[in-house]
């Protein structure tokens, strides 16, 4: 891949244009990174509001009704509904996981199995969440081991 | 819902079929009948029991090593299911209960070790595309 930057003095936006033979997997990867990029999500911690930038986040989890984003140390609430997350955060590295998670797939270290055949994913900040066999086929579509 | 029936499911079909064979031995061996209710009501019984083992054993909640011990000791009641049904004809010497556990140990433990082998195998390939990403990051 070719990576070309221009500057320009007199432009108010940074501007990114993919040219490509034809879209891709990789180029519809590298597009959600952008769009990533660009991307907040509002939460709050001890009422005082945030926007957090997404490819910071470990993992989305939904407990009693409340969702809260687990950044590597802090742990924040968010407003949104766990599937409107995962809707909202389509087409990037965040997939679901299990019922109550929502993952963050490059921030994942490790796989490793359980004594019953559980499928458990070590992340970089050394927590541990469980891989629902419900959602394995998606995280290995993602991890370019199945194709769409 | 739909993955307990189904559980259950294919724990009466195994159940029916286990039950089927030891019935035949009988037959065979000693030239006794059955009704078929009473086995069909203890195999719908039984299979509950294993139903109730094999999601406790894939729970994913909870110590996985605790899972797997709870679902050993909850498939121990449909021995008494057995016994209930056939009696003195298999049971007449009572180390023939310790027989059935041990035959049960025995089954469980290949399930669990095809179980994990599964795992292992599914785990160990995860783990070759997340470097393989890795990789191409860097």
């Amino acid at each position: 891949m070719k990576i070309v930057i221009e500057e320009i003095r007199n432009i108010d936006e940074t501007e990114v244009i993919i040219k490509c033979k034809e879209i891709d997997d990789e180029v519809k990867k590298l597009e959600a990174q952008f769009k990533l990029m660009d991307t907040k999500i509002l939460a709050k911690k001890e009422d005082r509001s945030f926007a957090l930038i997404p490819s910071e986040i470990y993992y989305f989890e939904s407990i009693d009704n409340k969702v809260f984003a687990y950044l590597q140390k802090e742990v924040y609430e968010v407003t949104n509904k766990l599937y409107e997350l995962e809707e909202f955060l389509k087409n990037s590295t965040f997939l679901r996981v299990n019922k109550n998670t929502v993952l963050n797939a490059s921030k994942i270290h490790h796989f490793k199995s359980t004594m019953n055949g559980r499928m458990e994913a070590t992340l970089k900040n050394k927590e541990v969440i469980v891989i629902s066999r419900t959602y394995v086929s998606g995280l290995k579509m993602m991890l370019g081991g199945l194709k769409k | 819902m739909k993955r307990y029936f189904l559980t259950y499911v294919k724990a009466f079909f195994i159940t029916n079929l286990f039950l089927i064979l030891l019935q035949a031995g009988i037959v065979r061996r000693l030239n006794i009948r059955y009704d078929y209710l009473p086995i069909i009501i203890g195999a719908m019984i039984i299979a509950i029991f294993l139903g109730l083992g094999s999601i406790i054993f894939k729970r994913e909640k909870g110590a996985s090593w605790l899972n797997l011990i709870l679902g050993f000791i909850v498939i121990l009641p449909s021995l008494f299911v057995i016994k209930f049904l056939f009696g003195i004809i298999i049971f007449r010497f009572s180390f023939v209960i310790y027989l059935f556990v041990i035959f049960m140990a025995i089954v469980y433990s290949i399930l669990v070790f095809f179980a994990t082998k599964k795992a292992r195998a599914e785990v160990k390939e995860m783990n070759e595309l997340l470097n393989k990403e890795k990789n191409k990051e860097e």
